[in-house]
């Protein structure tokens, strides 16, 4: 525990979140190509994808948020702290989800 | 911290900590995803085992007004993004405007919300009603969560909403400055965070349908 207690940590993330932030023209970008992964997520239900399409739309709506969380929460331009909070807390909550439909998977038959 | 003094005596009664802020506010991010992830595997659990029950239940949600819904909040992300990348070059004026755009979005996300739950409600269709126990299994459970969870969400809205009101007050007041921008930067990563969960939202009520 003893670098997180360290005073210095906090002053060097300070120290990485530099300046740097997205230009307007990036975030204008980064809205235009959510605008068209929405567009393609409601357009491919009009194709017979059967069981592809529950995958196809969370792979589209993870694709949206990676995109939300980097430009628009800043997440790519701060210091590595705030992502690894993220994963970890991502990771935690797939556990869950590992584990519940483990136990599913012995319930319901 | 103590070779700082002599640059920071000025302010340092202010006790700002942009770092400490951030980070606090991405812990409290976190526990709202465990909140709303907890939900989404209660709604996983029983889509796994009411497959078809969910499927003609979303096929009832129209997705062209969801699509659209989607649109207007990823729209007012953008927005809020503006304003805060406003403020950092010392545009408050400009700030406050893009605050109002987002503002005015949100409302437009809640209004056409606020119909198709009028809609669903016309129809019978609500916690508890005759009409919705009358149906399978599986689709009192999908509205079930359908109402709880873009309830929640919209709870949300109306949180980020007055956070932005805040915000906005405060830059008018000069209290929140391109050296102080925790309180917007804040309600910004608040307002990305309830995009977020819309984003997931979105397609697992309206899209699932065959």
């Amino acid at each position: 525990m003893s670098t997180t207690s360290d005073p210095h940590v906090l002053e060097h993330i300070e120290h990485n979140e530099h300046a740097e932030h997205p230009s307007t023209q990036l975030y204008f970008k980064i809205w235009g190509a959510l605008v068209f992964l929405t567009v393609l997520t409601v357009s491919v239900t009009y194709l017979d994808m059967k069981k592809f399409a529950l995958v196809t739309a969370m792979i589209i709506a993870t694709t949206k948020c990676g995109l939300v969380a980097s430009y628009f929460m800043h997440l790519r331009y701060q210091a590595r702290i705030y992502s690894v909070l993220l994963f970890v807390a991502l990771s935690s909550f797939g556990v869950f989800i590992i584990l519940t439909f483990a136990d599913m998977s012995y319930r319901f038959h | 911290m103590s070779d700082h003094t002599a640059a920071g005596t000025a302010e340092a009664h202010l006790h700002y900590d942009p770092v400490g802020n951030r980070i606090g506010m991405w812990l409290f991010l976190l526990t709202e995803l465990i909140l709303f992830g907890t939900l989404f595997i209660i709604y996983a659990v029983y889509f796994h085992r009411y497959t078809p029950d969910y499927e003609r239940a979303a096929h009832e949600l129209n997705r062209l007004i969801g699509g659209a819904n989607t649109l207007v909040l990823l729209t007012s992300s953008l927005t809020m993004a503006l304003s805060i990348a406003a403020l950092q070059k010392d545009k408050a004026a400009q700030a406050i405007r893009w605050g109002f755009i987002t503002l005015g979005f949100a409302s437009i996300f809640l209004v056409v919300k606020g119909f198709e739950w009028a809609h669903k409600f016309e129809l019978g269709i609500y916690f508890d009603s005759e009409v919705l126990l009358a149906r399978p299994k599986g689709e009192i459970v999908f509205y079930g969560m359908y109402f709880l969870m873009t309830g929640l969400h919209a709870l949300h809205v109306i949180i980020g909403g007055s956070l932005i009101v805040t915000a906005m007050v405060k830059i008018k007041r000069g209290t929140a400055t391109s050296k102080r921008m925790s309180f917007l930067e804040n309600t910004g990563l608040y307002w990305h965070l309830v995009d977020l969960i819309w984003i997931y939202l979105f397609p697992l009520f309206y899209l699932i349908h065959r």
